[in-house]
């Protein structure tokens, strides 16, 4: 038995397909990699480093906008690789642990771009192709990538499934691979945003589940890749080291993933947030102009669930059911819901999608979210952008615009609270149709940079990722998170927010703690992001580094990884992130936030008056270099993360 | 001042409910008329003779017999504050003023 054989929980290799050549290959990965970076995010930030290849040029000064758009574009060239990677926990029964993690350069920040999802496929990608799926190269046609049991890609066409919608296409590939058996293929697909490389299109699975931010679905159209589908053989499955022992933990965490500590997201699902963020005004509304919103009851989670169709909804092998599929059209006016009128409704989809836009008419919402699912568009970035567009044409500055091929969008009206406009938009970006489509398919970084007249301060983006529905001014440690995390505004690569929606800290203010904090839960993302377990998990464990570490020696019987190890691991997926970013010209000015966030004060809620200056922001941000190790200016010693 | 107050002094402090709590009360808020030193433990108390839906699901009784904030659930102050168990009484409560019972899961 070679060592690779031995190995338990892994598979110890990557399947690499080239979609100009169609040759695969599988390349091992050594087993230090896979214990120093777990698996998930942080062994894909490994893999990202190995298969990015060489930076282009890039001397670290300013970048023109021309030249900016030249360093984005580069991630959508063959070389930039398009990675699946699942984990050692995938394909064993501890609850939420059929994920995989989506790795590429993003088209829209040009840094990192990691995404999650749940989905049976995560089982059949670790069966077919390894610990991950590498795909680089451009397919010369529309192609479906097709991996069966025999663990063989094959690159067929898929000229007839352009144009579809994520929900389409998955079920239309699956009826074509049917060949009777049992067990279906799983399917990850691209919508037309991705086929229009629109830089914030998703990658869809299972039905409309979205690997969504940062635009890996434009990295995929750009491959010519419509699709993958996998299904690998149950036999392939790697051994549990310890399996008895982890089906006596798994049991018992399911249970616990039935209690209190998961009991908001079982019962009204993550839109409870609404009421919550608007009272403590943290609720970002018309592109973050206000903190609260007159019309959040209307869209609250407790309002839904009383005027609504709404029933809960599982991720593949996950006991938590935090899905709430929304059906339009108030409940005691219709009957049973249909398909086409529902969407999986999440905070950050509702919040996008209304208050930020100024929509509170719940249907309008709802339709929107489903729109984005179908054509594959990150909800976050379209509601962001769409947002960003609104004020700018509010303030006079984006009618009559004139462009470079002399059309203009003098018939366009905007205005928040429009939720037709917003649906009108979201398909005009989705296909990049007319003048303002095209543009807003861009993202709202250089959407901005295009328009200019000020318009970059309320572009309300970091590195380029649009931001996620928590107000930073009222919010000081997360403000610190989403001006820091390598992949741009997002609220998922750090918890911060936790510390200010406790007792810990005061969220009004800043002090000297929040490096350290806001350090330490990046570092709970990436252990949860790598191994992989859902965050909404993470009040269920008693004691998350314990237990996690010694999860994962049942799995691969490394008897001697403990909580440190583990911790040391998840710092060390820090680095990496950051020298990812460092190899493709990350500066220290791209640790910030919007110009309207460090400018201007609350006008409503609890919290008006109360901002956030740029010194301030800068003395979190210098503490929390210190907290990571890193040098003055936040750089990570290359070197010294092994690469 | 705090040695102004005595013992029949009452203050109108509301009882804001968000997520299953006010699906399971049926109301969004509660008024509830307390001594301004009232510690959160006794409007906890005063919340469930109030909405006793409530206990079993956002309240419960703790092992000492009374009525506290199941685990899950939080406590915040105006909308600012969250306040710790420990220290939840420091501060007297005037007219007009707050406590939220809400998710400790923050997040989504």
């Amino acid at each position: 038995m070679s060592a690779v054989d031995a190995l338990y929980g892994y598979r110890g290799y990557a399947t690499v397909v080239d979609l100009t050549t169609g040759e695969y290959r599988r390349d091992p990965i050594p087993q230090e990699a896979l214990r120093s970076t777990i698996g998930g995010i942080g062994l894909g930030t490994w893999l990202l480093h190995r298969y990015a290849g060489p930076p282009v040029d890039y001397d670290g000064e300013l970048l023109s906008h021309a030249d900016k758009t030249r360093l984005l574009d580069s991630a959508l060239d063959p070389e930039n690789p398009l990675i699946f990677v699942t984990s050692p926990l995938v394909g064993t029964r501890l609850t939420t642990s059929s994920k995989f993690a989506v790795m590429t350069r993003s088209p829209l920040t040009g840094f990192i771009a990691d995404g999650l999802s749940s989905s049976h496929l995560a089982v059949e990608l670790k069966r077919a192709c390894g610990d991950a799926l590498v795909i680089t190269g451009r397919s010369k046609h529309p192609a479906m990538l097709h991996i069966d049991t025999d663990g063989v890609p094959r690159v067929r066409p898929a000229d007839h499934l352009l144009g579809m919608s994520t929900m389409d296409t998955e079920a239309a590939v699956k009826m074509e691979m049917d060949d009777g058996s049992r067990r279906p293929v799983r399917v990850a697909c691209i919508g037309p945003a991705g086929e229009n490389l629109v830089r914030f299109a998703s990658i869809a699975n299972d039905g409309g589940r979205q690997a969504g931010r940062c635009g890996p679905g434009a990295v995929m159209g750009s491959k010519n890749l419509k699709a993958i589908a996998v299904r690998g053989n149950p036999e392939a499955d790697p051994p549990v080291a310890h399996s008895q022992d982890l089906r006596g933990y798994a049991r018992d965490l399911s249970r616990r993933s039935l209690g209190a500590a998961t009991a908001k997201y079982r019962e009204l699902g993550t839109i409870a947030n609404v009421s919550v963020f608007n009272r403590l005004g943290t609720l970002p509304t018309r592109n973050f102009q206000q903190s609260t919103f007159e019309s959040a009851e209307a869209v609250s989670g407790e309002a839904l669930h009383q005027t609504r169709t709404t029933r809960s909804a599982h991720c593949a092998n996950c006991t938590i059911g935090c899905e709430k599929i929304v059906t339009v059209g108030n409940k005691s006016n219709r009957g049973q819901p249909t398909a086409e009128l529902s969407a999986r409704l999440e905070y950050e989809s509702l919040f996008a999608l209304g208050p930020l836009v100024g929509v509170g008419d719940p249907d309008a919402v709802i339709r929107a979210v489903r729109r984005c699912d179908e054509l594959g568009l990150d909800t976050i970035s379209a509601g962001g952008v769409i947002a960003w567009a609104i004020e700018t044409a509010e303030r006079g500055l984006l009618r009559n615009m004139e462009f470079g091929n002399g059309d203009d969008v003098s018939n366009t009206a905007l205005n928040f609270g429009d939720g037709t406009v917003v649906i009108d938009l979201l398909d005009d970006i989705g296909h990049r149709r007319g003048v303002l489509g095209n543009l807003l398919a861009e993202g709202s970084r250089l959407a901005a940079e295009r328009i200019g007249r000020g318009s970059e301060s309320w572009a309300m983006q970091v590195k380029g990722l649009e931001m996620p529905g928590y107000e930073p001014r009222s919010l000081k440690t997360l403000a610190l998170g989403l001006a820091t995390t390598p992949r741009g505004a997002c609220h998922n690569r750090t918890s911060a927010y936790d510390a200010d929606f406790s007792p810990e800290v005061d969220r009004l203010t800043i002090d000297d703690r929040r490096g350290r904090i806001a350090a330490d839960s990046e570092d709970f993302a990436a252990a949860l992001d790598s191994l992989i377990w859902c965050k909404f998990l993470r009040r269920a464990f008693d004691d998350f580094w314990e237990e996690s570490a010694a999860v994962y020696r049942m799995v691969t019987g490394w008897e001697d990884f403990d909580a440190v190890e583990l911790r040391r691991a998840a710092a060390h997926i820090a680095d990496l992130k950051k020298a990812f970013n460092q190899r493709w010209g990350w500066r220290r000015s791209d640790d910030t936030l919007p110009g309207r966030t460090l400018t201007e004060p609350l006008a409503d809620g609890v919290a008006a008056g109360v901002g956030l200056t740029a010194p301030e922001l800068d003395s979190m941000i210098a503490d929390y270099y210190v907290a990571r190790g890193w040098d003055g200016g936040g750089r990570v010693d290359l070197p010294a993360t092994g690469l | 001042m705090n040695s102004a107050f005595t013992a029949g002094d009452t203050v109108v402090v509301t009882v804001e409910l968000f997520g299953m709590a006010r699906i399971q009360a049926g109301v969004g808020s509660v008024a509830l008329a307390v001594h301004p030193r009232a510690p959160v433990g006794e409007m906890i108390d005063s919340l469930a003779r109030e909405c006793p839906e409530l206990i079993g699901n956002a309240l419960h009784f703790a092992e000492n017999g009374a009525v506290a904030v199941a685990d899950g659930y939080a406590l915040n102050r105006n909308g600012l504050a969250f306040l710790s168990p420990e220290a939840d009484a420091a501060l007297p409560w005037v007219p007009g003023d707050s406590l939220l019972l809400l998710s400790n899961q923050a997040g989504g």
